[in-house]
């Protein structure tokens, strides 16, 4: 276990090593949450509400979202792989006595804890603040927010790894933008799913990636409640132990098959 | 039983013809053109412990390739090997901990990190206990004077000095067996030599068995009293370097720089040939057993005037196209 706690302390430092880096991300998941609240509210201009949703839902819905996107975006596991097997890296990772799926949860829940506490986190208190919108959620739902956020973080990040493994079968680069969008769309990253068209919904629903951004987004907003909440826990919670078994199963099956680049 | 053994290995690669094109990438899901690459075709050698082996031959002769079916990375098409009992490929972690591996073309070491840091996570890694990592850690300072960039990131450092590391960090688990591919590419003179010494003290000291591949003559006659020769993915030679020196290594280059181009033109030899020319230097092959450089050079100045004079050892590329020149011969 000491091994893997090391691994997720030197993300650490390394993300807080490099200065810049926080600064650029600061700014950045600035510019986002200021640009996605100027196009929320020019959208509700004139009508105070939408499908049954406040400007201010509304409003609450893409700062938190914003959050979790910054969180979920520190780790970057399909580009970790890609350059793993492109490098020949890889065959040192395959010999090393620990292992290699939990080695890279580690070390990439280290450097998403400290993006979050150094730039999320900041960012969102500031806005949240400044746009002086009040809580609509108890502290039990507070608690339920963190849990359902951090299942959708685990179901991005099982799911985006396993995408990953592929590239030691073939590169896959050429159909990545279309994963990407996929999940970007069917998660609720820039659309929440209040204003899918019927057919839309019906698809996001059978989907795992609506546990990563929407569901958490919308019990932070009130939204989910009672019997409704539970069913999309139990849902979440489903993803998440599927996912990684997929996981699991991918890297069982890649790692007896690996071929590795280069002299 | 031996340390290490392994039996007709064969390793093809399979690869997939990559077409251009949005629609033949759709395509591809489908059908691939597919494309078998025998790189071993049927390897068996055994090695005892405390050895050390320099396997060698020309570029694309199989060499990686075995030793990433040694070190557990790959699983050959057919053939077995064990190493201490165990098949490596089969079980990798166990495998892993009782040996070193170092592919010189690229580096185990964290990029961004400070040496030092790659080392300390490697303790927890193999549960190196504190003595044992201060001990070894003191050694690498003496031997590979580590302690002067250890606090710089890997990607500062010069490729000497990031060798030096990567072989001390394959070493810090003590590992009864290392694994060596190409340790001392693109190194200089100085650096070659530092890297050859400390190998030598650990398999010294420690009876660690060392394989390794190179291709610098000087690699191999440091520090191998063995040598195995593929070529094509065959075995072509295994045995002492000195039989190895006997059987290959007979010819010599001679350089000769004369003082006027002219001169040349009047040399006369009885032994040896002139197999390039360039200005005012010339380079004259002989063979060793026919002719000594004693005989030779007095024979030389006293035809011409001489100002410099230098033997090439054969290189190993030098003696791997001998090899194949006498294959097709026969
Ligand atoms: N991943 C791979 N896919 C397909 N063919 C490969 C692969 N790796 C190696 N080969 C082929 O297998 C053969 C042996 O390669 P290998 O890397 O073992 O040679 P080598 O003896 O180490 O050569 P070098 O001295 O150049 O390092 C070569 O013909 C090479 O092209
Ligand atoms: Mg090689």
């Amino acid at each position: 276990m000491r091994v893997y706690f090391e691994f997720m302390k030197k993300a650490v430092k390394n993300s807080v090593a490099y200065r810049f880096n926080i600064w650029a991300r600061m700014l950045g998941d600035l510019a986002f949450i200021i640009m996605w609240i100027s196009v929320w509210a020019a959208l509700y201009q004139g009508h105070s509400d939408m499908n049954g949703i406040t400007m201010q839902n509304a409003l609450l819905y893409v700062m938190i979202t914003q959050l979790l996107i910054s969180c979920n975006h520190a780790a970057y596991p399909i580009g970790r792989m890609e350059g793993l097997v492109r490098e020949g890296r890889i065959s040192s990772e395959i010999l090393k006595p620990y292992d290699f799926i939990t080695r890279c949860i580690a070390e990439d829940s280290g450097q998403i804890f400290s993006y979050f506490i150094l730039s999320g986190f900041p960012v969102f208190m500031i806005t949240f603040q400044f746009m002086n919108i009040g809580l609509p959620i108890g502290p039990l739902k507070v608690l339920l927010f963190i849990y359902s956020a951090l299942c959708g973080c685990m179901i991005k990040y099982f799911i985006e790894l396993s995408f990953g493994l592929l590239s030691l079968w073939f590169i896959q680069t050429r159909i990545q933008p279309i994963f990407s969008f996929t999940i970007s769309l069917f998660s609720g990253a820039a659309v929440p799913l209040w204003f899918f068209p019927d057919w839309l919904e019906n698809i996001a629903n059978v989907l795992p990636f609506k546990g990563i951004y929407f569901v958490p987004s919308a019990i932070f907003t009130g939204q989910l409640q009672g019997s409704q909440l539970q069913h999309e826990l139990l849902v979440q919670g489903m993803w998440v132990v599927a996912s990684f078994l997929l996981l699991r199963w991918m890297w069982a099956t890649a790692s007896k098959r690996v071929v590795v680049q280069g002299g | 039983m031996a340390l290490i053994e392994i039996n007709d290995i064969h390793k093809e690669y399979v690869t997939y013809k990559q077409e251009k094109g949005f629609l033949n990438t759709f395509k591809g899901f489908f059908y691939r053109e597919k494309q078998i690459k025998e790189a071993v075709k049927g390897i068996s050698f055994q090695i005892e412990k405390g050895e050390m082996v320099g396997y060698i031959g020309p570029n694309g002769a199989g060499k990686s390739t075995t030793l990433k079916i040694l070190s557990g990375i790959l699983t050959p098409t057919s053939g077995e090997a064990h190493i201490a009992g165990i098949v490596p490929y089969q079980n990798r972690k166990q495998h892993a901990k009782k040996i070193g591996v170092v592919f010189g073309q690229r580096t185990q070491l964290w990029w961004d990190l400070p040496v030092i840091e790659s080392f300390e996570l490697m303790r927890y890694v193999y549960r190196i206990d504190e003595k044992t990592y201060r001990e070894n850690m003191e050694i690498f300072t003496d031997l590979l004077e580590l302690d002067q960039f250890s606090s710089r990131p890997v990607r500062q450092l010069s490729l000497g000095q990031r060798m030096r590391a990567d072989i001390a960090l394959s070493l810090l688990h003590n590992p009864d067996i290392l694994f060596l591919d190409e340790p001392t590419i693109g190194l200089d003179v100085v650096a070659k030599q530092k890297i050859r010494e400390f190998i030598k003290q650990i398999n010294l000291k420690r009876q660690v068995t060392v394989i390794l591949t190179t291709h610098d003559m000087g690699d191999i006659e440091s520090l191998c009293n063995r040598v195995i020769l593929i070529d094509d993915g065959l075995v072509q030679f295994d045995g002492e370097i000195e039989k190895f020196r006997h059987t290959y290594g007979k010819e010599r280059c001679l350089v000769v720089e004369t003082k006027e181009p002219e001169d040349i033109d009047r040399l006369v030899l009885d032994h040896g040939q002139i197999t390039k020319r360039e200005g005012n230097r010339i380079w004259i092959h002989f063979d060793r057993d026919q002719v000594s450089p004693t005989q030779l050079i007095p024979h030389i100045t006293s035809q011409i005037e001489v100002v410099d004079l230098t033997i090439e050892e054969p290189s190993i590329e030098g003696i791997v196209s001998r090899v194949y020149q006498d294959k097709t011969k026969n």
